[in-house]
């Protein structure tokens, strides 16, 4: 950077900074002296995404099963099989519908937080902190104590209770109630983080935009609406993606609440995926990996433009 | 293409090019050791792999080899809620244990045992237990397991108590099941007749299945005819469709507890302990929980709790072998070490059987051994009636994909998103897909 200044203001006669005079290249030297410090990297990436992303691309299209030592190619069999049996569809509708829940869920909750607690102080740094305590549990841990507080006779129908008695709904027990509330342990689980994402951007607003927007006689829900909240685009933008993406991925939570249950109401891609590695068909689960890969990109990338489009016009 | 990039193509090229062999294919290092009843003790230390949920019976027979040979064992326990994926996922990188505690249905067939697995066949045990190898541990003619505990038998715990208050008969048949629960109804609201366990969702195969398809099995050996393909699961008549069907008449009659869908079996042994509940179907091997719920007093569970094994046309209790007790030797190419492991196999077969069924308090598997010396009596002889009176193998054991399913479905079934027939439907195409891909013989 130092470099660069002193070179443009020598060629517009402007004064020297002071400093040693610039070192020339020495003869044979290249720009690429940094190429060392990033092969780690590279070597890093490489070898656990790149390549497992190749190999699962081309594993997708074998029959490799623990039954036999021989991987053979077989087209678009395992993708065939999958549909006839219903298996890839319903999972990619219960994902999609997982992850748009969570991803509802965890915006809105998430944004109504951060109004709350958007003034640093005492307080709310104390809830901040709390509200974050989730993000650090492990996520299995979560699904096991949602899972007990969601029992008929646990403690959240104990609560309903005292309002009206003898209420015992299994809210894992049945399909549609099974999906919400799964997706929403997911909310509770990550929620800390994208409430700070928020913080920070409605931190990042000018105030004097709010304060203008006042005496233009704005009252809270229109400076919120046609200040903040189009000034929070890039929160939401990364906020939106990152939830939406993350529920696409959704496994460990659910496997440890309903393990895709009751019957196949809260089956994501992941778990089905999960199930054909158990049954030893490794194709079949490449298979899915693959579609969620695909289902990633096909959602992700014209969510991301939309958002960031819309970020340009706020 | 600069030098860099020309070197990560090439790691990816052979990388791709070795994807046409099995990273999990390991084994047949040709160094074979005979597995004929005359391998010797050359390792100080062998690897297990064994599930956490082991009975200390099995356990102690590690120790006991320890003892007798000073033999060292590594024991690795794989996690117990994803036992056959944890072992399927380390077995696929190439990893192996010294022995392999497993099961002997269908999925060890996933192993590629022809590949990785010392035959046995030829072992002395093998002639001592011929009516469980023809049907369990075997592979394509071949035993590759030594099973040593008493098989699992599935059927109905019930509270003796309960029964003899309400003047209940022992059931015969699902439909005694329905009479059962119909007068707990009328006399004993406080009572759940049925319990059932949809959280853990495993147990709701029993019922309807395990126990149901027990006549089938036994009268025409049902599950072989779908290998063979001489019938379907959803074939007109099915007796697989009738089964789930019975099953959700007991459903839809009020006969399982209110919170069938999301109750653990945890809870069913408390309620059948206490006597809230008349039944629960479940497999023999959790006798001991019972036990440990009424104090840990096998008289007590002897007084209360009973074993029933009705099916669709009369009493047929369905059978696998335990994980825990059924070994297997992986070809490592050790041979100290493979030695060592069918070494081991011999003794636990032979010289060290007789402890193993004396520590274990139930009835033997290989002929020549005795019964334990404390006897058997109360619930543990009704097993071991139930095993020699009439018996069917499983009927899912053998069905690759659609007995990894199931479960799934009839916690659909329970939640209302399934009926028999489209259990019946899907189970038939989930069982064809897997069969071909696995390629069992005549499904290529």
């Amino acid at each position: 950077m130092a470099h660069d200044t002193r070179v443009a203001a020598a060629r517009d006669g402007s004064p020297v900074p002071p400093g040693p005079p610039p070192s020339k290249p020495a003869r044979g030297r290249t720009d690429l002296w940094w190429w060392p410090f990033a092969v780690p990297a590279l070597v890093l990436t490489v070898a656990f995404f790149l390549l497992p992303f190749a190999l699962n691309g081309y594993f997708a299209f074998t029959r490799w099963t623990g039954f036999s030592s021989v991987i053979a190619f077989n087209g678009v069999e395992n993708f065939t099989n999958l549909v006839e049996s219903g298996v890839l569809l319903r999972a990619i509708r219960v994902t999609v519908t997982y992850a748009v829940i969570a991803m509802v869920m965890q915006n809105v909750i998430s944004l109504s937080l951060a109004l709350l607690m958007q003034r640093t102080g005492r307080v709310n740094s104390f809830f901040r902190a709390l509200y974050f305590l989730p993000v650090l549990i492990s996520p299995l841990a979560a699904g096991y104590i949602w899972s007990a507080i969601l029992e008929p006779g646990g403690p959240l129908n104990g609560a309903i209770g005292v309002f009206s008695s003898g209420f015992d709904y299994a809210w894992l027990g049945h399909g549609t109630s099974a999906l919400v509330s799964v997706a929403f342990i997911d909310v509770w689980k990550w929620s800390g983080i994208v409430t700070l994402v928020y913080i920070a951007g409605l931190n990042a607003i000018p105030h004097s935009l709010v304060e203008a927007a006042r005496i233009d006689g704005a009252n809270a829900w229109k400076t919120f609406w046609w200040v903040k909240f189009r000034l929070l685009a890039p929160a939401l933008t990364f906020s939106v993606v990152v939830s939406f993406l993350g529920a696409l991925n959704a496994f460990d939570i659910v496997q440890a609440t309903t393990r895709g249950g009751p019957g196949d109401a809260t089956s994501v891609l992941n778990i089905a995926l999960y199930r054909q590695y158990a049954g030893g068909f490794f194709g079949t689960a490449s298979s899915i990996s693959l579609v969620i890969t695909i289902l990633v990109i096909v959602l992700g990338v014209p969510l991301i433009a939309f958002l960031r489009r819309r970020e340009v016009e706020a | 293409m600069n030098r860099s990039m020309r070197i990560v193509a090439i790691v990816a090229a052979l990388a791709v090019g070795s994807a046409c062999s099995n990273p999990g294919a390991g084994g047949d290092s040709g160094t074979e050791v005979s597995a004929d009843g005359t391998a010797e003790v050359q390792a100080d230390r062998l690897t297990v792999w064994v599930n956490p949920a082991d009975p200390d019976a099995v356990m102690n027979v590690y120790d006991r080899f320890t003892e007798e040979t000073g033999v060292e064992f590594e024991i690795i326990e794989m996690p117990s809620d994803a036992f056959e994926s944890g072992v399927q996922t380390r077995w696929a990188s190439g990893e192996r244990p010294d022995i392999l505690e497993y099961h002997a249905t269908s999925l060890f067939w996933a192993l590629n045992p022809e590949q990785n697995l010392y035959d046995l066949s030829e072992m002395p045990f093998v002639e001592r237990e011929r009516d469980i190898l023809d049907f369990a541990g075997s592979f394509d003619g071949k035993v590759y397991a030594a099973i040593t505990d008493t098989p699992s038998l599935f059927g109905i715990f019930y509270n003796r108590n309960v029964f003899a208050q309400y003047g209940l008969e022992v059931p015969q048949t699902l439909d005694d099941l329905a009479s059962i629960c119909a007068t707990l109804q009328a006399e004993a609201p406080g009572v759940t007749p049925i319990f059932e366990s949809g959280g853990s969702a495993w147990p709701t195969q029993i019922l309807s299945g395990l126990m149901a398809m027990g006549s089938a099995q036994q009268a025409d050996g049902w599950s072989q005819q779908v290998l063979e393909q001489e019938t379907t699961f959803d074939a007109p008549d099915s007796p697989f469709t009738a089964g789930i069907a019975a099953y959700r008449g007991l459903h839809d009659s009020g006969c399982f507890n209110s919170d069938a869908t999301t109750a653990v079996f945890e809870d069913s042994i408390v309620a059948v302990s206490e006597g809230t509940a008349a039944m629960v179907a479940l497999p023999s091997g959790l006798l001991d929980m019972f036990t440990a719920q009424l104090g840990g007093d096998v008289a007590v569970t002897n007084e209360t709790i009973g074993f029933a094994y009705p099916s669709a046309d009369g009493a047929v209790s369905a059978w696998a072998p335990n994980v825990a007790g059924t070994w297997y030797v992986p070809k490592t190419g050790d041979a100290e070490r493979e030695s060592t492991a069918l070494a081991f196999i011999q003794w636990v077969t032979g010289d060290g059987y007789q402890d193993f069924v004396d520590e274990s308090g139930t009835f033997p598997v290989l002929e020549g051994a005795e019964p334990p010396a404390s006897g058997i009596t109360g619930v543990r002889e009704e097993l071991q009636r139930a095993f020699e009176d009439s018996t069917a193998y499983a009927f899912n054991s053998d069905l690759i994909g659609f007995n990894s399913e199931f479960a799934n479905y009839m916690t659909g079934l329970l939640s209302g998103s399934e009926t028999p027939e489209s259990i019946a439907e899907r189970s038939q195409t989930a069982f064809e897909q897997a069969a071909r891909a696995a390629g069992l013989p005549g499904w290529d």
